[in-house]
């Protein structure tokens, strides 16, 4: 019998709970960001409140104005290039686009392991679509495309190396002043630059008027997927236990076939769901369901992780 | 810090200039408080949030935000706590955007009396349960039982009372305690 916990015991489960979970080192993208802050941030007494990107751009761009003024040549070379902008919504907007200003958003310099993400500007395309976004590529060649517009856009995101398109999403509802996300991978045999191509148009506009950003990030390596299982104390009056760990965070579904029973000439199957975390060693735990067979059982693992991808793992444990 | 206050003096240039270099020690201070403060806030994230890569998100996000309002901490002695709180706050957002509430099985067949891994169950089964819990439930539950802190500082952290803190940690173990019960786990006789 599973004895349940005390509320004291509790506590003291949890403590070791917590105790027993891994200390990660900050990822190289986190130490990346302080190298990468925007300028003078005291400077921006900047009055867009959206969306967070602008706001830091607004402040960097104040700062630059102030430099402009009091002549200082020395700090133009600080001056972002200039990039051919359309017409911009708000006169936030127009401010960032119009200097064309590199917006640090929340994930502009995401990048970890061996892949990478470009700096993410804010836009706007020729048709007036007006977007705040941002990209990380993970070192599990998975990745995240957060946008943001003042206007209510619907989009589609495909995910290509140029010759070859991995993803395509429609349906990508982005709702005015609100950040939404979408996920995205690339296979793991791939390296190189790959886009995203993020094609928006307004949901209320008739004409459909689209505009079009080619997003591109680097992916020089990936991580294989690896799943370390063990099978204990297999018989059939007691059960199993199902150890393992995994090397991505991923949803996993364990599928185990018995040997046909002895009586009834056929092979029972149990199944049960786990969530793998990324290097954390965990357990599932099930009955084998009253089979009085003996023999070779097998075990079987799929898992899909962060983009969406399956991965297979296989193996074979002996009932007595 | 000194360059801050004396921006204000002196001709324009004089002042763009001071302001040039405040701003280089403002990025220095910055830098020097926050890179230590970058692992245990990505630790904490990913407690909370039980995903690395959303964890990232929050502390790159949360160095940013800081950033933006250095200017209104005035007390440097106190970041780390302000800096935990920003932490907290947008870990606390991402929970409540989350628009598919992670649902875990927990089990419902006991494992064998003497199963090796029987640690590793009640483990695995604390895990699951702590994934059901409210975003504010969870809050409180890792700032208490992972970073070990007392309830007044929970409290300052969160912006909360004390004993509001209390009652969502008592709340969280009945939660617990309940989401056990449901997986087989049984009170002793």
């Amino acid at each position: 019998v599973k004895r349940r916990p005390t509320q004291q015991e509790l506590e003291e489960q949890l403590h070791s709970y917590f105790a027993g979970t891994p200390r990660l080192s900050a990822p190289p993208s986190l130490l990346g960001v302080l190298d990468q802050l925007p300028d003078h941030p005291a400077a921006g007494s900047s009055r867009v409140r959206y969306p967070a990107g602008l706001r830091l751009a607004g402040a960097g761009l104040v700062a630059l104005a102030v430099v402009a003024l009091v002549g200082l040549p020395m700090l133009m070379s600080k001056a972002p290039q200039v990039q051919p902008v359309g017409n911009s919504p708000t006169a936030g907007a127009s401010a960032a686009a119009s200097v064309g200003h590199p917006v640090p958003t929340a994930r502009s310099s995401m990048s970890s392991g061996a892949s990478s993400a470009q700096p993410t500007p804010t836009e706007t395309g020729p048709s007036g679509i007006y977007v705040d976004y941002s990209q990380s590529i993970r070192a599990d060649q998975s990745g995240s495309l957060t946008v943001s517009s003042p206007d209510t856009l619907q989009c589609t995101v495909v995910v290509h190396s140029g010759a070859q398109t991995f993803q395509t999403m429609t349906g990508f509802n982005i709702p005015a002043r609100t950040a939404e996300s979408v996920s995205y991978g690339v296979p793991d045999s791939f390296t190189g630059t790959a886009s995203l191509k993020l094609t928006c148009a307004h949901a209320n506009d008739p004409s459909r008027a689209k505009d079009s950003w080619d997003l591109p990030f680097t992916v020089t390596a990936g991580r294989a997927w690896s799943l370390h299982a063990a099978i204990a104390d297999t018989h059939p009056a007691d059960g199993y236990s199902f150890g393992y760990t995994s090397s991505v965070d991923a949803a996993c579904t364990l599928l185990i076939t018995f040997p046909a029973d002895t009586v009834t000439s056929v092979a029972a199957t149990s199944s049960t769901t786990f969530q793998a975390r990324e290097g954390v060693p965990g357990v599932v735990a099930n009955p084998i369901p009253g089979s009085p067979a003996t023999g070779t059982a097998t075990w079987h693992t799929t898992c899909v992780d962060g983009r969406g991808k399956t991965h297979e793992d296989t193996g074979t444990f002996g009932i007595l | 810090m000194a360059h801050l206050t004396a921006v204000a003096e002196g001709s324009q240039g004089r002042e763009t200039a001071s302001a040039i270099v405040a701003d280089e020690d403002r990025r220095e201070l910055f830098g020097a408080l926050t890179s230590v403060e970058l692992t245990p806030a990505y630790n904490l994230a990913d407690r909370i949030l039980n995903d690395r890569g959303e964890a990232e998100d929050a502390v790159h996000e949360a160095v940013l935000r800081a950033w933006t309002g250095f200017d209104k901490l005035k007390d440097q002695t106190l970041f780390r706590a302000w800096f935990t709180r920003i932490v907290v706050n947008i870990c606390r957002d991402k929970l409540r955007r989350r628009k598919i509430v992670r649902f875990e099985p927990l089990g419902d067949i006991d494992p064998p009396a003497k199963d090796p891994f029987e640690h590793g169950l009640m483990r695995e089964a604390i895990g699951r349960a702590i994934d059901t819990l409210s975003a504010e439930q969870r809050v409180v539950v890792v700032l208490r039982f992972w970073n070990d802190l007392p309830v007044n500082d929970i409290a300052r952290i969160v912006g909360i009372p004390a004993g509001t803190v209390k009652w969502r940690l008592h709340a969280a173990g009945k939660h617990l305690r309940a989401a056990l019960g449901d997986a087989g786990w049984e009170d002793s006789p």
